[in-house]
């Protein structure tokens, strides 16, 4: 077995999943799908209203999709990543994007605090169509 | 699963989930802006995915750990966590 030759295919009743053509299967790994992700967790703090960046490695060579969810102390919501809340009670602003290396998470408020940041983050694997 | 945390207070501040890591993974850091660089440190604990199907173990006795983070009953939160003297010890 070789790096090319393994993968999971599906065919369709009647076809053999070993031979059918590629383009008569019902699902193969050969070709751009979500193969696994890196995921994770972390927390950071903010005290002020400058902009807080997280950095994480990925090393892909490729710009992949990502999901990255965060909560602010006391935790109550979690948003989902992009999001510009402001209200009574609110006033966070969260982004992230990804290159080619790193998958980046910013956030800060838009008043000066003391506010604690959880994060979770999902970086999916594979080449996709950017 | 990897653990980032600052050496200077054993802050666990980052993870990467998961048992098995690749090299490239395994290589990878995550900074926050507001802790120097340089007092970034990152414990591994489970396996590494080596060419030619093998595998390199990383901290095996930090193992049971990662089983309770992935616990999905009950699970510890690792950012409750610190590192001390190369442990992981609870925090309050």
């Amino acid at each position: 077995m070789t790096d090319t030759d393994y993968g999971i295919r599906i065919s369709q009743k009647g076809s053999d999943v070993f031979s059918a053509d590629d383009n008569d299967v019902v699902f193969t790994s050969k070709f751009a799908l979500f193969k696994g992700s890196i995921s994770g967790v972390g927390i950071a703090s903010t005290t002020t209203t400058t902009m807080q960046t997280i950095s994480i490695e990925h090393g892909f060579g490729y710009i992949p999709s990502v999901l990255v969810n965060i909560a602010p102390f006391p935790y109550t919501y979690f948003y989902r990543s992009p999001i510009n809340v402001s209200g009574l009670d609110h006033d966070y602003w969260f982004h992230h994007y990804a290159t080619t290396t790193h998958l980046y998470i910013r956030f800060r408020r838009t008043v000066a605090a003391s506010t604690s940041w959880y994060y979770s983050y999902f970086i999916f694997i594979d080449k996709g169509k950017i | 699963m990897i653990i980032f945390y600052n050496k200077t207070t054993g802050n666990i501040f980052a993870t990467i989930d998961g048992r098995m890591h690749t090299t490239a993974v395994i290589d990878c850091m995550i900074t926050d802006s507001s802790v120097n660089e340089k007092d970034v440190d990152k414990i591994v604990i489970g396996f590494e995915k080596l060419d030619g199907g093998k595998t390199k173990e990383h901290n095996m006795d930090m193992f049971d750990m990662v089983q309770k983070f992935e616990n999905d009953k009950r699970p510890e939160h690792p950012l409750k966590y610190k590192v001390d003297k190369n442990k992981l010890v609870r925090q309050t």
